[in-house]
């Protein structure tokens, strides 16, 4: 039997955070009613996935940019096929609006104009001074942002438009 | 959880069984427990295995956990739910929820993301 496992957690009324962690050869299944997610972030391996009986798969690969729109899958049942072995992060929505953007933070500085979260998912980048480690996250306000990636620091904005 | 169940009297003209549940470490006896009608024309009664565990899923778990809800709390393991930053100190001699449902059985775990306000 490969392992598969699933993480939860829920951060806010309006998002939660899951992971996997999948054997190479695993298959996952999971149904429409609790497919959320909108954005998968790739820490390594890849999958095929489709929605069921779909037949026409798509490969979710952590070599060809790690942040992946899925909001094609939302509330679909879809199936995985784990070709590596493979961690994945996922954003979830939870008020059944998919109207978010998302971006691998690169800048030094952000200004926030609508409800945002910041994810940390690697390093020990800094947000206005303070120290992140993976899988913190901040619920931004409006304003002015000083961000530290530092040498590592993997930080992943989410605004709802 | 070990459970037992003990069948107080079959019915053959109704096909249902009058049947009491309970854990195996229960402190109370299975005699001590209410009983519950039960129609077996819905269990699987093919073998001995079948009838136990259709039996168990179609009513024995969910009247378990109700009992076992309904059951008093002792003064002294009256709990409270934790959340938030981890202190470790702050906890001894605290009575803490512990819900086993973060764990299911399909392989669902909690991931620990951390808030943190700048």
């Amino acid at each position: 039997m490969k392992n598969f496992k699933r993480y939860l957690c829920k951060c806010d009324d309006a998002w939660m955070a899951c992971a996997y962690e999948a054997e190479k050869g695993c298959i996952g299944v999971e149904y429409g009613s609790e497919r959320k997610q909108i954005f998968h972030y790739v820490f390594k391996g890849s999958a095929k996935v489709s929605k069921l009986f779909d037949g026409n798969p798509k490969i979710i690969d952590g070599s060809k940019g790690k942040l992946i729109d899925c909001k094609d899958l939302y509330g679909f049942d879809t199936v995985f096929e784990f070709l590596e072995d493979t961690e994945m992060w996922g954003f979830n929505v939870l008020d059944g609006n998919t109207n978010w953007d998302a971006k691998i933070v690169t800048e030094s500085k952000l200004t926030i104009t609508g409800k945002s979260a910041l994810v940390c998912l690697g390093g020990t980048p800094t947000v206005n001074g303070k120290e992140l480690v993976k899988h913190d996250y901040v619920d931004l306000s409006n304003g002015d942002y000083t961000i530290d990636l530092k040498t590592n620091g993997i930080l992943l904005l989410f605004t709802k438009t | 959880m070990r459970t037992i169940f003990k069948i107080g009297r079959y019915n053959e003209n109704t096909n249902s069984i009058s049947v009491k549940f309970c854990r195996l470490h229960s402190t109370k006896s299975i005699d001590d427990y209410s009983s519950k009608l039960v129609s077996c024309d819905d269990l699987n009664v093919s073998s001995c295995e079948s009838f136990v565990k259709s039996l168990m899923e179609k009513s024995g778990s969910r009247r378990i956990t109700s009992e076992e809800e309904g059951e008093p709390i002792l003064d002294s393991n009256k709990s409270e739910i934790i959340t938030g930053n981890l202190n470790i100190n702050d906890l001894v001699g605290k009575v803490i929820e512990a819900n086993v449902e973060v764990i299911d059985p399909r392989n669902r775990f909690m991931l620990s993301m951390r808030k943190v306000e700048l």
